[in-house]
């Protein structure tokens, strides 16, 4: 059925390369963010004084973080993504984000430490 | 190889394909609406539709292109440049004309996007940064920008800010001078719950980060636009020289040490071959050079490496800014689109001296090309992109591929007219392999859209359909705008200001993007897969 063995070499790569594809694809429809066109936009603000106002969407419960993770007293924003991380449930996502969390938290704690802006 | 046995394959590579869909239960998408297109391309369309898969047809298209080019004996193929069809042409756009949209997080009209795309803006000029400090808040001049790091549904950005007259925003180790006003700010942006979360300061003490670029390892490189030097201003005697580029973290901040072995000169943008870790930069200049660097290792620049410059074979100090009457460095050499030139490289063996002999005369000493105002720079699939702003016939802009492999320059597009395409800088590959561009015209009359000089965001596809995907509509007329915690009072027409640093995220799902005065960034989504970026 294969004319040639370079047909059947072009025909496994490319099999391959779909099984690849349709597995990352399959990865991608359960991990892509909500390409949003529920929602209707919100009224137009007027440019005159017209304070911003954040559209807050109301996240999933996460999952409880292990005892100690929460140590230092992270601020909203930083706990806020802590959050979107944790109910993922995996740990080296969560050790990232951790990361990420003490690496500003540092910097809020070398701010408050200097009477100067500088860190 | 002919086309006719190569689609008699892709036939069979279809049957393949739909029999692995079915062993594995997987449902085909909907078609993809398109607009008129070849057999070919509808060809693959089909393939496409039978697995569900969009990357399969980027594969197979990719595949069909290797093929077409073989058979024309030449690296690039007939007609093709870096899988790019040289025949360009204006079309609608294939998402639909932008129209009026609405800021998800302000209410304003700020941007025209296509129909069912949504933007949430964030780090506007003036905001605070974190952490909540007195005084700290978001520089001006939001420029190049990239994906730097994905955490699940978290992306972090890395932006600069081209910055150049007052002082440092930020003291400490991340301040390379505290003279300079101008760095880098990181931000956080959650996909899933469309929201963004920080922001933070990473690198201060520069002057005009303009353009960047992410390296494979998760960094960005940051490049100053500017030959000069600051002061301390509390010690006035020391001086810091500027024009260099540095490597600024995901999470963290920067040491504030710049990447010297890089060179100084008018640093734009970075892009990284992944396979060898050697980095090209581009260099804004009247004229400027294209230039490579190899590091020692090629997770820490600061070990050094070798700059180089590129040069024509054959031809030495070829001009290729095209017939653009504001072009210096002698005649043009005439450059048709799709013709290869072979190309070497010349070192620069101080890369760090700007008095005696700079970066670009040391190279053009050596033969070295000559190109105009060198801006936005991408790799894909062993070619690199970049952008001349204002080179070719018109001024408007030209667009290069560098085949690494093959060693081969070729002009892929000139652009005729300012309706066509506006002076593009910061540039970017899309996920399904088109290239978008972030006009830049400087301030001068641009295009009109309804009698409004407007900057837009402007895309090229593979088959050689160049549309306008974005505008900027931030116009705040004779009234003003302020924002919660912000001193900073928004006003004025800002329609005819610059694009910048327009990225993707590995999704393909979000593309992020600055306007650079006032100075804001725009995260943005949509039905991506109903159209060629």
């Amino acid at each position: 059925m294969l004319r040639s063995p370079r047909t059947r070499l072009l025909l496994l790569a490319v099999a391959a390369t779909a099984a690849l594809s349709l597995a990352m694809y399959g990865w991608r429809q359960a991990e892509a963010p909500v390409a949003a066109v529920a929602a209707p936009p919100p009224a137009p603000s007027t440019v005159t004084p017209a304070p911003a106002t954040v559209a807050a969407t109301s996240p999933p419960s996460p999952a409880p973080l292990p005892e100690g993770w929460l140590a230092p007293p992270y601020s909203s924003e930083v706990r806020e993504a802590i959050d979107a991380v944790a109910d993922l449930g995996d740990p080296a996502a969560l050790d990232d984000v951790m990361e990420l969390a003490d690496s500003v938290t540092a910097l809020n704690a070398a701010q408050r430490t200097d009477a100067a802006p500088r860190f | 190889m002919s086309t006719n046995e190569v689609e008699a394959q892709l036939q069979q590579i279809d049957q393949v394909i739909a029999q692995f869909a079915a062993a594995h239960d997987l449902k085909p998408t909907p078609p993809q609406p398109e607009p008129a297109q070849t057999d070919r391309r509808a060809f693959l369309q089909r393939g496409a539709a039978t697995a569900g898969a969009v990357a399969i047809a980027g594969t197979l298209q990719m595949f069909m292109a290797r093929r077409a080019e073989a058979s024309n004996g030449n690296a690039h193929g007939r007609g093709r440049v870096g899988g790019f069809d040289t025949d360009i042409g204006v079309v609608p756009s294939p998402y639909g004309e932008p129209v009026p949209t609405l800021d998800e997080t302000t209410g304003l009209p700020l941007l025209g996007l296509p129909p069912g795309f949504r933007y949430w803006s964030f780090g506007w000029t003036g905001d605070p940064l974190y952490p909540a400090v007195p005084g700290l808040v978001t520089p001006p001049m939001h420029d190049g920008m990239g994906v730097v790091r994905e955490i699940g549904p978290l992306a972090i950005l890395c932006r600069n800010h081209e910055a150049s007259a007052g002082t440092s925003f930020l003291n400490g180790a991340l301040q390379y001078s505290p003279g300079a006003p101008g760095g880098n700010t990181n931000l956080v942006f959650d996909r899933r719950h469309q929201k963004w979360l920080l922001s933070w300061p990473t690198l201060s003490g520069t002057v005009r980060n303009c353009g960047g670029g992410v390296t494979p390892q998760g960094t960005w490189l940051s490049g100053e636009e500017t030959l000069g030097s600051t002061t301390d201003p509390a010690d006035p005697t020391r001086s810091f020289p500027h024009g260099w580029v540095f490597d600024v973290p995901a999470i963290g901040t920067s040491n504030g040490k710049p990447i010297r072995a890089m060179g100084r000169r008018n640093h734009e943008a970075a892009a990284v071959d992944p396979k060898t870790g050697v980095v090209y930069l581009t260099e804004d200049g009247s004229p400027g050079g294209f230039y490579r660097f190899t590091p020692q290792h090629r997770h820490d620049y600061q070990r050094g490496g070798k700059l180089e410059m590129l040069k024509v074979v054959g031809r030495p100090n070829a001009n290729l800014q095209g017939s653009n009457p504001l072009g210096g460095g002698g005649a043009p050499y005439p450059v048709p689109a799709g013709a290869p030139l072979d190309v070497s490289w010349v070192e620069i063996a101080d890369p760090e001296n700007l008095i005696a002999a700079s970066n670009f005369s040391q190279g053009l000493a050596q033969g070295g090309a000559i190109f105009r105002r060198p801006e936005g720079t991408a790799y894909r699939d062993g070619i690199i992109y970049f952008v001349c702003t204002d080179g070719g016939r018109s001024g408007n802009g030209q667009v290069f591929c560098y085949d690494i492999e093959e060693q081969q320059l070729v002009l892929l597009y000139d652009a005729p007219s300012q309706n066509e395409l506006d002076n593009p800088d910061n540039m970017i590959v899309t996920p399904r392999g088109g290239l978008l561009f972030c006009e830049d015209n400087s301030g001068s009359p641009s295009y009109l859209l309804n009698g409004v000089s407007t900057e837009r965001l402007v895309a090229l596809t593979r088959d050689g359909r160049i549309f306008t995907f974005a505008q900027n509509l931030v116009d705040f007329g004779g009234g003003t705008y302020s924002r919660p915690n912000n001193a900073v009072v928004f006003t004025g027409n800002q329609r005819a200001n610059e694009w910048a640093g327009a990225c993707f995220d590995s999704s393909g799902e979000w593309l992020f993007a600055n306007i650079q005065t006032p100075g804001i960034t725009f995260a943005i989504t949509g039905p991506w897969r109903s159209g060629p970026l």
